[in-house]
């Protein structure tokens, strides 16, 4: 480990590091804007200088960039150094000479790393007596609004959205102090990842659109650690509510998962929460259907907590328990399972998707599904050919040098997928076949084609210093097999399998039967009341089975936080608190237990669902908690759930709880003032070590699982969080959240060839029959976000997609109209021809009203 | 040339296309002939409008941001309309000792417009611009690419008149051969 | 008065085309070198002592010999020859291609074939059309003699030139904006190090060199080192093409032995024109400091300028006479360098224009007490402090101007005008 010396004293710092980072990781302060942590250096605003010594009889040194100083071993710098301390005033002053003192009115107030930096730089009297220059600002979609009056010209937003996320419809325009960025025209920004430009703008250029329709301050914010709900990875959040209200959603740093960013439906999809359903409390009418009930089924759901979902199975029993996911789901995830514990291939997490060379994509569409899977494989991607710039001795923080020395040199990307997914942008080769044939040609490859691209992406895989594999729940048990056998047939190669929800894989562990099997078990009389567990069901099933299902079963308790299909055909519906509303744990795709915390108190009579399951049984849980310990006294799989996040009793070092609202607070005793002018007790927090309140500890939690925001002195935007990590942009003080439950046990992975025909149903030869097959769009597909506000505004309009080949064949136009027959049921579709679809198959958007009942592939005829 | 052949729903006419493939072929990537691409426009119509710019964009495999953000970079790309004929009046310190100040008044009086403008018929528009590399002829101006030194009331006066009697010279304003 | 570089300029019909210029010796210097090894040509352009005429002074044969050796190295590798000539005052790499083009094209050639390039280009400013229709032609010539091209004099070796025009910013004359413009980008300037030598255009190794020095190549080649170091008056190798601008009574560039004096150049010009009288000079190109009637006699060349706490800069003067207001002068400098600012570091993007509308604002009649204190506390932070040079290059003369005029600056804040008017 290198030694430096900053300000005459020697710190140790991990060995490829430049001096911000040397002095942010030995926990001192240096102000700075355009670095960032996951972007490098580029040296554009020259806040970070300091006086850099050759040696140490050098008295004289020189100004130079922290930044673009690498750390080597007797580096010597001086942060204190007059000189240097005034220049970063004047760098602040020459920004403040046209950024206007609008703070009040601005939505960063309060989170603004640029009034972090003023304030650290101690910049506070103007003599800049002349005009500001101004601009006019663009619409950029629903997501993101645009001020670039407020602009202090860092580069990080075009940085972030051009060189990591690859979007190609924002730019920086113009030169001198006239620079502007935006896009060429105005218009809905095109990535996916476009909101987090409200966290890289150190100021408030780009702010939260959805949170200004009703703004909240940083401080006035009840915040809790969080997971996002809206997919399978499971990337951490924090969530902001006031009055009850949810405001806005912001990453939460995790290294193993998310890095610092979130995608847009990550973002935005919380405006869910404004769409819950409130009905009488009818808990007798259900506990009365119980009591009467010949034989009880309980279906569960992906979107649902661990702990509800185990009450529910404890309630109707395992032999009675339905996961709650579809056949084709459900024979996925257990596949899928069975390769984890067999561990043919190393499953990676999130995080280290980032550092593949070599990808293989089969069968599934990350940007649909799990859209930062696509931004992990960008990243990958990218920094693949770091190689390059390091033998000319480029760091890799130097971020402009590495591009400008890879001349977009990218790492290998290969696509198998029934559609051209988006990521095929920046794929070196990609082929759009059935999904049958995904599985086909994953076995070419590892089977060692003798020619063609399967045998070239073999040569590749097997050169590769880090070969990757990606598929998912969604691509079907088959090519999950195939994928692992190809995994498993390359050394060093990883695996990384999506799920489709949040907690998919936690009730794939659980166990239990598909949904189709519950539903037989009604069907055939064995029992006649069914309990769902935030499950719709016409999502997950053919309509005639959904209707069928509706007219067999006597009663039909629903639990659900949202107005359904599933809801309105229910006889009893039970208002569960929302996501928001209650803690829990959820197990992501590879496996990963987080704890989610509640960000505000249940909504009075409407508690989370295990306790109204609790309610309907005969069960002494006080708290989750209780559920998730018996779960893991029941089943040792889930003993890590326990170790993921404390439970109730934990405490502070200075033994209190954690706020999860700040000191500075306001209005405690006004926010009821139209009620009540009493000064209402905090509501109690019983369940969690955190408190609903501004009591308890407001400093970072020895326990990074229970962050409620990051917040440190002088640092009040999200850029404290380099105050919480090992070192910045590493690991959290603490390790990273959350623990992975499966291990490999080296078990044969269960292959059942025969299910093979179960996943894909082939199309019999006939001429009118085709696959058809659900797209998961980013924005529509997931049940929750496509209710946002925000979200909705960008939901496309359905289409059938077809190749032209096979519209000839099936005599459909462009512009006409599909009518697709399948399991009973028949969808219409205005169809669109186009040549990204593969042939033989027919691409309609998944979870669209217009097409509940397409839940996997299957075949369809052309009427 | 695969890629952006001339569309029919182009708004650059063929001899636009066709001179901006001319340049695809000389070079080694086609964002490196992006500027000159923005000249072959630029040559034709005085300045680049929206479409014209995605037009070009598509044709380099570039987005319109992307070429936007150079368009809008440089001096010499205009992206406002301009008038027929184009006068640069170098404002930078040499011509500037020796009187570029009278000499753009001069033509601010005859042209009866300030500068940065165009004139109501359309006629002349009027910048300025950094030293244009003949100081040993200050004052000078760039009248339809042609530079003009030691300007005097009577040469400003002549080299107007000449312009409006001569159409642009393309040859001249633009790219050579 | 000794002729190198400007040795075939002449007004003679056809002197600037190919027949002429081998008549005169001209590609001998060529084929001299590709009979060598391109390390030791590397070491005569280093025996040379030549310094970059561009501005900074750099010794070009150690730039030449720290490109990154063709052994691992990318391919293709670059020649680029700054032609961008844009820094205010400047004239004379236009007058040396105007009047002899090949002596650039076999500067570059040999650049090529030291620095084991494949191909060059030569990054000129778009105003000056008709010497890139004279490059071009020059260019198509040495290709049809064999002197350009595949195998190039049969020695296995191929290179080409080509001739890319700017779209107009002073920025496209930094080494490393030109690169960026070359490529298609806004010339913003890159981090250094990497030096282009080891990723420059399209991250492969590239070496930067402006017209003058390049052109200085052939006759260096020809004539050996020793000869072209002795050529020098003062400390520094080789002639210099020196011009002048501003009230004298024959602006223009002379060639001149490096070390003449600005004296000796203001009796070439003529003089002062008539009813101005001499103030003061920026000796080399707007971006160096004022040098007034008292340090005419410093020699003009890199060392010399140094220990006067000046710069050769370009070596293109541009002389102050009495009649100009030099708050006006200095408002005028500062325009230019706020505006040509890429906008990519603070200092140089909010500092200059702030620099400039004080300047302005003074020279209106809007002074206020402490403004001179306000421009130099500014100036001071800004220069030294920036990603590249363009905003040190806008503090030298503003700060030297602001110490040497602090008068003219007095009385303009005293006197709420500008007595110039
Ligand atoms: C803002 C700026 C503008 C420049 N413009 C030019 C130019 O127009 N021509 C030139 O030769 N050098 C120019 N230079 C200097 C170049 O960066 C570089 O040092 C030079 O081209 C190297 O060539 P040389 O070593 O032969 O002098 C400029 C430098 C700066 C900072
Ligand atoms: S000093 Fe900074 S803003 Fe100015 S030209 Fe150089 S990089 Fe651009
Ligand atoms: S953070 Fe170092 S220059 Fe911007």
């Amino acid at each position: 480990m290198p030694t430096v010396i900053i300000d005459g004293i020697e710190y140790e710092v991990e060995q490829g590091r430049n001096m911000l980072e040397a002095v942010l990781d030995n926990g001192l302060d240096l102000p700075y804007f355009c670095w960032h942590p996951a972007m490098g250096s580029v040296g554009a605003c020259r806040l970070c200088a300091v006086r850099l010594y050759r040696d140490e009889s050098d008295t004289q040194g020189k100004i130079a960039m922290a930044c673009m100083t690498p750390a080597n071993d007797g580096t010597r710098i001086s942060i204190q150094d007059p000189e240097a301390t005034e220049f970063r005033r004047c760098v602040v002053e020459w920004l403040m000479t046209n950024h206007p003192h609008d703070c009040p009115v601005c939505d960063e107030g309060g989170h603004c790393h640029l009034q972090d930096m003023t304030t650290m730089c101690g910049q506070t009297y103007r003599r800049f007596r002349f005009k500001k220059r101004t601009y006019t600002n663009q619409y950029l979609g629903p997501f993101l609004t645009h001020e670039m009056n407020r602009c202090i010209q860092c580069y990080r937003c075009v940085r972030f959205y051009r060189d990591l996320a690859g979007g190609r419809d924002f730019n920086v325009f113009g030169s001198r102090n006239r620079i502007y960025f935006g896009r060429q025209r105005d218009g809905v920004l095109e990535s996916e990842f476009s909101g987090n430009l409200a966290e890289v703008c150190p100021t408030g250029v780009f702010t939260d659109k959805t949170s200004a329709r009703h703004y909240t301050r940083k401080w006035d914010l009840r915040t809790a650690p969080s997971v996002c709900i809206h997919c399978g990875l499971g990337c951490n959040t924090i969530p902001g509510s006031r009055y009850n209200k949810m405001r806005r959603i912001e990453g939460r740093f995790n290294g193993d998962v998310n890095g610092y960013f979130l995608c847009d439906r990550g973002r935005y999809g919380y405006e869910f929460s404004y769409d819950t359903i409130r009905s009488e409390n009818a808990i007798d009418d259900a506990q009365n259907a119980l009591k009467e009930a010949k034989g009880v089924v309980g279906i569960g759901s992906p979107r649902a907590s661990l702990e509800s979902n185990y009450a529910l199975q404890k309630l109707v029993g395992v032999e009675h328990f339905s996961a709650g996911l579809s056949e084709f789901e459900q024979e996925a995830a257990e596949q899928y399972l069975s390769v984890f514990k067999s561990g043919t291939a190393q499953m990676l997490s999130l995080a280290e998707v980032e550092l593949a060379d070599v990808v293989v994509v089969l069968g599934i569409d990350p940007t649909g599904e799990a859209p930062m899977l696509d931004f992990a494989i960008r990243q990958a991607m990218r920094k693949a050919p770091m190689e390059v710039a390091r033998k000319l001795n480029i760091p890799d923080w130097d971020a402009n040098a590495v591009i400008n020395a890879l001349n977009g040199a990218k790492g290998k990307l290969y696509i198998a997928a029934p559609w051209s997914i988006k990521l095929q942008e920046i794929a070196t080769e990609a082929i759009n076949v059935t999904p049958a044939n995904v599985a086909v040609f994953a076995r070419d490859i590892s089977r060692g084609a003798v020619d063609g691209l399967a045998s070239g992406i073999s040569t590749e895989l097997a050169k590769a210093k880090k070969p990757l594999v990606v598929t998912g729940i969604s691509a079907g048990a088959d090519t999950i097999l195939a994928a692992s056998e190809l995994a498993g047939s390359i050394p060093g190669c990883g695996l990384f399998v999506t799920a489709p929800e949040a907690n998919t894989l936690g009730v794939a562990m659980l166990g239990g039967q598909s949904i189709r099997q519950a539903v037989d078990t009604i069907e055939s009389g064995q029992a006649d009341t069914l309990i769902v567990l935030e499950n719709d069901l016409a999502r997950r099933m053919s309509s005639p089975a959904f209707a069928s299902l509706v007219e067999n079963v006597k009663n039909m308790i629903v639990l659900d936080c949202i107005e359904t299909q599933t809801t309105r055909a229910a006889t009893t519906i039970l208002p569960v608190a929302t996501f928001f509303n209650s803690d829990g744990a959820f197990v992501n795709n590879e496996s990963r237990a987080q704890r989610y915390y509640a960000v505000d108190p249940p909504v009075e009579d409407i508690p989370a669902a295990w306790s109204r399951i609790r309610d309907l049984g005969d069960f002494t849980w006080a708290g989750y908690e209780d559920i998730l310990r018996e779960l893991a006294a029941d089943r040792p799989e889930f003993a890590g759930t326990l170790e993921a996040a404390p439970f109730a009793d934990w405490r502070s070092t200075a033994n209190r709880k954690i706020a999860r609202e700040t000191h500075r607070s306001s209005g405690r005793t006004s926010k009821d003032a139209n009620r009540t002018m009493r000064e209402p007790q905090p509501p109690d927090d019983a369940q969690t070590p955190l408190a609903f309140s501004m009591e308890g500890d407001q400093n970072p939690p020895a326990s990074s699982a229970v962050i409620p925001r990051f917040w440190w002195p002088g640092w009040n935007s999200n850029a404290a969080s380099n105050k919480y990590q090992k070192e910045v942009g590493a690991e959290l003080h603490g390790g990273n959240p959350g623990v992975r439950l499966l291990t490999a046990s080296g078990s044969e992975p269960e292959a059942d060839r025969d299910k093979a025909s179960v996943s894909y149903p082939q199309p019999a030869g006939e001429s009118k029959e085709i696959w058809l097959i659900p797209r998961p769009y980013i924005f529509g597909s997931e049940e929750l976000s496509r209710r946002g506000i925000a979200i909705g505004e960008l939901i496309p309009p359905p289409e059938a997609a077809i190749h032209p080949q096979s519209a000839q064949k099936l005599g459909l136009t462009d512009g006409g109209t599909a009518e697709l027959d399948f399991d009973g049921q028949t969808i219409s579709l205005p169809i669109r021809v186009e040549e990204s679809v593969a042939v033989g198959v027919i691409v309609v958007p998944m979870g669209f009203p217009e097409t509940y009942g397409v839940t996997s592939p299957t075949v369809a005829r052309v009427k | 040339m695969t890629k952006g052949a001339c569309r029919r729903d182009f708004m650059l006419t063929v001899e636009e296309c066709a001179e901006i493939k001319e340049e695809l072929i000389h070079s080694p990537t086609p964002r490196a002939a992006c500027v000159d691409a923005l000249k072959v426009v630029q040559r034709h119509r005085g300045w680049i409008d929206d479409e014209a710019l995605g037009d070009v964009a598509e044709l380099l495999g570039m987005s319109s941001a992307e070429l936007d953000g150079v368009a809008t970079f440089y001096n010499l790309i205009f992206r406002q309309p301009v008038g027929e004929h184009v006068i640069l009046v170098c404002d930078s310190i040499s011509c500037w000792l020796v009187g570029s100040e009278s000499v753009l008044s001069a033509l601010e009086r005859r042209l009866g417009i300030k500068a940065g403008e165009t004139t109501a018929d359309g006629k002349f528009t009027l910048l300025l611009t950094v030293c244009l590399g003949h100081c040993d002829i200050a004052p000078v101006m760039m009248l339809d690419g042609e530079i003009i030194g030691n300007l005097t009331q009577e040469k400003i006066d002549d080299a107007l008149k000449r312009a409006l009697s001569s159409p642009v010279d393309a040859e001249n304003v633009g790219e050579d051969e | 008065m000794i002729r190198v570089l400007t040795r075939n300029i002449s007004r003679a019909p056809g002197a600037v085309w190919i027949d002429a210029y081998e008549a005169n010796g001209g590609y001998d210097a060529l084929k001299k070198a590709v009979s060598m090894a391109p390390d030791d040509v590397i070491k005569i352009v280093k025996d040379s002592r030549l310094r970059g005429r561009g501005g900074a002074g750099f010794p070009t044969g150690l730039k030449w010999s720290s490109v990154l050796p063709l052994e691992g190295s990318a391919r293709p590798r670059y020649i680029a020859c700054n032609f961008d000539e844009m820094e205010p005052g400047t004239f004379k790499d236009r007058f040396l291609v105007d009047g002899d083009p090949h002596q650039l094209v076999e500067g570059m050639i040999i650049a090529g074939w030291s620095c084991r390039a494949d191909m060059g280009y030569i990054f000129i400013r778009d105003e000056y059309k008709i010497t890139r229709q004279i490059l071009k032609r020059a260019i198509a010539e040495a290709e049809n003699k064999g002197l350009l091209g595949e195998n190039i004099l049969d020695s296995g070796w191929s290179y080409r030139i080509f001739v890319h025009a700017s779209a107009g910013r002073y920025m496209a004359g930094e080494e490393t904006g030109l690169i960026n413009a070359l490529e298609g980008r806004p010339a913003m300037p890159r981090s250094k190090p990497p030096y282009p030598g080891t990723s420059g255009l399209w991250g492969k190794p590239t070496v930067v060199n402006n017209v003058e020095t390049l052109s200085c190549i052939p006759h260096i080649v020809q004539h050996g080192a020793e000869w072209f170091a002795s050529l020098g008056k003062a400390k520094d190798a080789g002639t210099k093409i020196y011009g002048i601008s501003g009230n004298v009574s024959r602006p223009g560039c002379w060639e001149l032995p490096m070390g003449s004096t600005l004296h000796e150049l203001l009796d070439l010009a003529g003089g002062m024109r008539d009813g101005f009288k001499f103030r003061a000079a920026l000796p080399g190109g707007a971006s160096t400091m004022f040098m007034d009637a008292l340090q005419l006699d410093i020699p003009l060349d890199y060392d010399a300028l140094k220990d006067a706490a000046l710069m050769l800069g370009t070596g293109t003067a541009i002389i102050v006479d009495d009649r100009a207001c030099p708050v006006g002068l200095l408002a005028n400098l500062a325009m230019f360098y706020a505006r040509e600012s890429c906008g990519w570091c603070t200092p140089c993007r909010e500092g200059l224009p702030w620099v400039e509308k004080l300047l302005r604002a003074i020279d209106d009649g809007d002074g206020r007490a402490g403004d001179i204190e306000l421009l130099l506390d500014l100036i001071k932070n800004i220069g030294p402090n920036t990603y590249c040079a363009l905003a040190a290059g806008a503090s030298f003369p503003i700060e030297s101007g602001i110490k040497m005029f602090k008068s003219d600056f007095e009385e303009h804040i005293a006197q709420g005008k500008c007595p110039y008017r």
